[in-house]
């Protein structure tokens, strides 16, 4: 079978990724400022690539890119890649690009294992508004989890090595960042996840909640986020607590982002 | 924020125990969301193998706690009843204090509570300033400035608060003031949809929980297989009946299905048209407090509806077609040749037992004919979409399958659920309420003006790394406002 646009598109944006994430490694060991911005650029350019790759299979499919896990993760992964950017503009801390652009590329690298055949045709059920408010706000949210993981693993990663971090944002920063993208996820994840799954689950099965594998799957992110946050509000999850937990959220949204592909129910369609 | 100490009867509702809760149910949630993997929801139907395989003890432990449905089960009910009533009593017993929090400002009761923070900064009218406060905010002394240790001016005091005020609303801070003592207490906020929106959000999330049981109570849900033209009782009851007028699958080039669609007739008691409309996927049809959905399909495995068959007689010129329906018996006109229709397969394969549907998709259609001529007869099967594999008989004809149309079922779910409003209601107090909390960044500063000295302190942020820079150039601002007032 031909390789199609979308999918050399994406190739190229791994690779450059991939390379940036070496450049960015360089930077945090050497930490000559041009070897940061070569990979700023990198990452950039990256980014560019991994949107025309969107772009492609969007005109390709002739629907958004969400309708397989395929699809997910590349716009789940274009999502923090966008955070990553913000971020780095808002903060100056090209050094974030050493934990980032890792964690972007495993979730690529996950991508890259799935099917990537594009289907013009959507199932019946995914023929809904409410398809596109759902995934796009889900893979937004979980976008920004795995940008809180990364400056969770910064956080801890700069205690340890407290002596050589002058390159590293300060506690307070990666608090912060951590704290933002936590308060960006858990709202996007609340209404899109959560309510406007349950909406549109009432339109096309009929019910609000059904116990599927994937709905399960979701309330067990949204409760451990709730309760992050909680403690965060109490002032007991705070500094390295905090920046431990968003890793741990992290990997159970990345559980249940997998479970698609083993765990079956009614979700099972995108595993395609 | 630290937790305020609590009055003896809040330990019950505290935060801490709200915690504790969520805790129990992300566990709980998590155990069931791994048990539905582990065990199978047909337990109950295969208790004796999985008795076998797991043991007397293990399948008891599993029928116990009914870990093949855990989230039907009496532990999962009860940790949602529990999360349910802690989340009721917190917010019947917090609502004035969630409300009120970000919207309510009180100056501070002096600068010496404000000199304990750590986001604080002050200026000073005198020409030195030293101690442990100066080395900490950007200090201004005004003592250099104006070269004496108290402001000369009696009313300072009130302008230096206006000023200061006046800048801070310009930065979209609301600030309340109160005199005493000859100083100016005064606190300023922004950000304060935060609170509300807080408790708009928990009163979405009371009102889905609320729904979700009352739904699981009150709600119910059927489902009817209807062939086209069949009539059958609507449920719950049978005060009306419902008919298939038209079923419709249509498909792309692929065989990929597009859409599905039912075109349904309500009619009451006496068989007369009350209700009707089309009922698709994600586009249900409403009628009488029920909802009816478009929820699967299905194809008759045995029958067919009609099938057309194109013939050719061997050593004749002699073509023609015939239309088959089951079970009659159809002579080719001029021959003795008669083609009776036997089983149809939707989705043909041949197995180790002999054909079979595959599937209830009409993906490889094939029908089976049985060719009598005189006292021999012979079986075959007809191939719609691989005519080359079709039985070549002994009887000098040649049968083409060239149409052949399956009975449809159509899946309709019928179902109610009367907890709807509430859950939508849930839905959109949540929404708004999670907009407000996270469109807001609650900040609060307070400060405390005399002859003497200005403090002012970052009392409340969510950000405390931009909070702190966003404190210091509220210090530069303030000091070039009150700077002005000099001149």
């Amino acid at each position: 079978m031909a390789v199609s646009l979308d999918t050399n598109l994406f190739w190229l944006s791994f690779w450059l990724y991939l390379a940036a994430f070496v450049f960015f490694s360089i930077f945090a060991a050497a930490r000559t400022r041009g070897i940061g911005v070569t990979a700023t650029v990198m990452f950039l350019g990256a980014f560019a690539l991994h949107t025309a790759g969107l772009a492609a299979r969007w005109v390709i499919s002739t629907h958004p890119p969400f309708s397989t896990m395929y699809e997910y993760a590349l716009t789940m992964s274009w999502a923090v890649a966008l955070a990553f950017i913000f971020i780095m503009a808002r903060f100056r801390r090209m050094i974030l690009g050493v934990v980032v652009s890792p964690v972007l590329i495993i979730v690529l690298v996950m991508a890259s294992l799935l099917p990537k055949e594009a289907s013009k045709q959507l199932m019946p059920a995914l023929h809904s508004y409410w398809f596109y408010i759902h995934v796009t706000l889900a893979a937004v949210a979980e976008g920004a989890f795995i940008v809180a993981a990364g400056a969770g693993i910064v956080y801890l990663v700069r205690r340890k090595r407290e002596a050589e971090s002058e390159l590293m944002p300060s506690h307070d920063l990666l608090e912060e960042i951590i704290s933002r993208a936590l308060r960006i996820g858990y709202p996007l994840f609340t209404i899109g996840a959560l309510f406007a799954g349950s909406i549109w689950a009432q339109t096309a099965w009929g019910s609000f909640w059904s116990w599927d594998p994937k709905e399960t799957g979701s309330l067990v992110i949204w409760l451990f986020y709730t309760l992050l946050l909680h403690q965060n509000v109490r002032g007991r999850w705070r500094g390295k607590m905090l920046a431990a937990m968003s890793i741990v959220g992290f990997g159970i949204a990345i559980l249940s982002f997998l479970g698609n592909l083993f765990l079956g129910g009614m979700h099972a369609y995108t595993g395609a | 924020m630290a937790e305020q100490p609590k009055r003896s009867g809040e330990h019950f509702i505290s935060q801490r125990l709200a915690v504790i809760v969520i805790a129990i149910l992300f566990g709980a949630s998590a155990a069931g969301w791994l048990a539905t993997e582990l065990v199978p929801a047909n337990f109950i139907e295969k208790k004796g193998m999985y008795l076998e395989r797991w043991g007397a003890a293990g399948s008891r432990l599993v029928e116990l706690l009914r870990l093949y449905d855990p989230f039907h089960s009496f532990w999962y009910r009860a940790v949602l009843a529990l999360f349910f009533v802690v989340f009721l009593l917190c917010l019947l017993t917090r609502w004035r204090q969630l409300i009120l929090k970000s919207l309510r400002l009180e100056p501070p009761r002096g600068a010496d509570e404000l000199r304990k923070n750590k986001l604080a900064m002050e200026y000073t009218w005198h020409s030195t300033f030293g101690g442990e406060r100066g080395a900490r905010g950007p200090a201004i002394r005004y003592g250099d400035l104006l070269g004496k240790s108290q402001t000369p001016d009696p009313d300072a005091v009130a302008k230096s608060f206006a000023k200061i005020a006046a800048y801070l609303r310009g930065k979209g801070y609301r600030a309340v003031h109160r005199e005493a003592d000859g100083a100016i207490y005064f606190a300023a906020g922004t950000g304060r949809w935060r609170s509300p929106g807080n408790f708009l959000f928990h009163l979405g999330i009371l009102a889905i929980t609320l729904g979700g049981v009352v739904g699981s109570f009150t709600g119910w849900k059927d489902f009817v297989y209807v062939r086209e033209g069949q009539t059958v009782p609507l449920p719950p009851d049978s005060v009306f009946s419902l008919r298939v007028d038209d079923f419709e699958i249509m498909t792309t080039k692929e065989m990929e299905v597009k859409e599905y669609v039912s075109t349904v007739s309500i009619l009451d008691r006496a068989g007369a048209r009350v209700a009707g409309g089309s009922v698709q996927v994600n586009r249900p049809m409403k009628f009488g407090g029920r909802r009816l959905y478009q929820s699967q399909y299905s194809v008759d495995e045995t029958s067919f509806k009609y099938a057309r068959v194109d013939y050719a007689l061997r050593g004749r010129i002699r073509r023609g077609s015939i239309d088959l329906t089951p079970g009659a018996d159809v002579r080719i006109t001029g021959t003795s040749i008669v083609v009776t229709p036997g089983r149809f397969f939707p989705d043909f394969r041949m197995g180790s037992e002999g054909p079979y549907s595959a599937s209830g998709f009409p993906s490889n259609p094939c029908l089976e004919v049985a060719v009598k001529n005189g006292d021999e007869t012979e079986r075959g099967y007809l191939f719609l979409y691989h005519p080359d594999f079709s039985k070549k008989f002994l009887t000098p004809i040649d049968l083409v399958l060239v149409h052949c149309e399956p009975i449809f079922y159509t899946g309709l779910e019928v179902s109610s659920n009367p907890a709807s409003p509430i859950l939508f209601l849930g839905f959109l107090l949540g929404t708004i309420g999670l907009a407000l909390m996270y469109l807001s960044n609650p900040r609060t500063i307070k400060g405390v003006v005399d002859r003497e000295t200005l403090v002012i302190a970052g009392t409340e942020c969510r950000w405390k790394a931009s909070f702190e820079k966003e404190l210091g150039e509220i210090g530069e601002g303030v000091r070039r406002a009150l700077a002005s007032s000099k001149e």
